[in-house]
């Protein structure tokens, strides 16, 4: 069944996450297209990655509800003793890239891509290897499947990364800073793998400095600051005329670097 | 009077030596063998999140690796077939007593090795969906027994050394038929000397090989 636009894909409700005494996020409230790109940007400890990670299921939320088409994915349930509950079978249909790429360095590339669709989907390894293979194509790393990943630049590694995370299907991908770790003449071979990742219809979360990557590939940019949302709306809006005092800035900063 | 060295002893009783070797390496190689999935399994038992688990493991390790493996020997040695009330032959005995203070280091090394996988790595997994056990066995084991092959490696050479402490409880190993002959040659010095050389020879070589692994590791690290 074909999904339309508008159809709400995940919906997160007043979602709170604690470090200890500190209160990291204060209620987020984000809906989220299919097929949409969201960019969340906002200052370091503002909650950002944390989002993401919640979303993963990396951290456990405290509060909160994460619905994925209308099922409930990471609910907590507020009853006389608190329980989070999480829906494994929704998580699989996300997908996550990381700062630190997070490769297993003790498996070669194309490995590295085999392993959880191998494990976990079942998936025949000589079916598994060709899906990788055809990924790994269209990060322009063929040639490198066999290599460690300590073999590679890190850009290359990001790319790997990348197409790790796609070899499982997942239906919204999440990418937390994925550029911030490399040398800038890096940065953008990352950043066309994403972009053509948003032409195919991904519907994504990226958290990033890259400004002018958000105004390019951002449908829908997200501030963040303090745990909570400050400001959102279309790129041309929050980049050229935000209405928060906040937002401007933040902006100002990251914008006259 | 000066001593007269005299090594005769040694070129006449070269049979006996190898017969003791060849106890020493079947007691070493079993006992490290079984000592490495006992330790595995004690090292996985030891981080999980079940306290009973936890905690009664963690009482095994410290006990074996602070009492004297002596003593530890003697215990098997004596007491195990009064308590289950089984014969056990001085081979045996010393494979389990040498297994189990072998588990308990080797566990330790193992717990380290795992604690210094990156979170990073386990959190990768838990985005491509891999359950806990998947991420210990496909990605966890893997990265953490490469970094302690080292520690193990030294460990074992430790527990080649020990393992002379069966001669105490009658098994015939190198340091057994050594103690014998020296008795009946009457030339101690000649013999245990030898002896000496003969597990240098033995357990140098793999400090070196250790160390060179170390190296190659360590180069890794730093890509």
């Amino acid at each position: 069944m074909e999904k339309t636009r508008d159809d709400c894909f995940v919906k997160i409700i007043n979602l709170h996450k604690y470090f200890g005494n500190l209160h990291v996020l204060r209620g987020v409230n984000l809906n989220i297209k299919h097929r949409e790109r969201v960019i969340v940007i906002g200052n370091s400890g503002g909650g950002k990655s944390t989002l993401l990670r919640c979303v993963m299921g990396l951290e456990e939320i405290d509060e909160g509800k994460i619905y994925v088409e209308n099922k409930p994915y990471i609910v907590s349930n507020m009853g006389k003793k608190k329980r989070i509950t999480m829906s494994k079978e929704i998580q699989l249909r996300v997908g996550m890239v990381f700062q630190a790429f997070n490769l297993f360095p003790h498996l070669t590339i194309i490995q590295n891509l085999m392993l959880a669709p191998v494990k976990v989907r079942k998936m025949l390894k000589k079916e598994a290897f060709e899906k990788s293979r055809t990924l790994l194509k269209r990060v322009d790393l063929e040639d490198k499947m066999n290599e460690y990943p300590s073999r590679l630049s890190g850009g290359q590694k990001q790319r790997a990364a990348i197409a790790r995370a796609l070899v499982m299907e997942p239906e919204i991908m999440l990418f937390d800073e994925v550029t911030s770790a490399l040398d800038p003449e890096l940065v953008k071979e990352v950043l066309d793998a994403m972009k053509e990742l948003a032409s195919e219809g991904m519907t994504m979360i990226v958290v990033t400095h890259e400004m002018s990557f958000a105004m390019d590939v951002g449908e829908r940019i997200i501030f963040i600051d303090g745990g909570e949302i400050v400001e959102e709306g279309g790129p041309e809006v929050i980049f050229s005329n935000p209405k928060k005092e906040r937002t401007k800035q933040f902006l100002s900063l990251v914008l006259n670097r | 009077m000066a001593y007269k060295f005299s090594f005769d002893v040694i070129w006449g009783n070269l049979d006996v030596f190898m017969a003791g070797l060849v106890t020493t390496f079947q007691i070493v190689g079993i006992s490290v063998v079984l000592g490495l999935t006992l330790g595995i399994i004690v090292a996985i038992f030891r981080l999980s999140r079940n306290f009973v688990l936890s905690k009664l493991t963690a009482a095994y390790i410290e006990f074996f690796r602070c009492t004297p493996v002596l003593v530890q020997l003697v215990w098997v040695f004596y007491c195990l077939p009064i308590i289950l009330g089984v014969e056990l032959s001085g081979f045996i005995s010393c494979i389990i007593a040498l297994t189990l203070y072998a588990g308990a280091v080797y566990a330790e090394a193992f717990r380290s090795g795992i604690q210094a996988v990156a979170k990073d790595q386990i959190e990768a997994g838990i985005a491509l969906g891999l359950s806990s056990a998947q991420r210990t066995r496909y990605i966890v084991l893997p990265q953490a027994v490469r970094a302690v092959i080292p520690v193990l490696l030294s460990n074992s050479v430790s527990l080649f050394k020990e393992s002379s402490l069966v001669s105490t409880v009658g098994v015939s190993d190198l340091m057994y038929r050594s103690r014998v002959l020296s008795t009946v040659a009457c030339r101690p010095i000649e013999i245990l000397t030898t002896t000496a050389v003969i597990y240098f020879i033995i357990a140098f070589p793999i400090t070196l090989i250790t160390r060179a692994i170390e190296i190659r590791l360590a180069k890794k690290i730093e890509r």
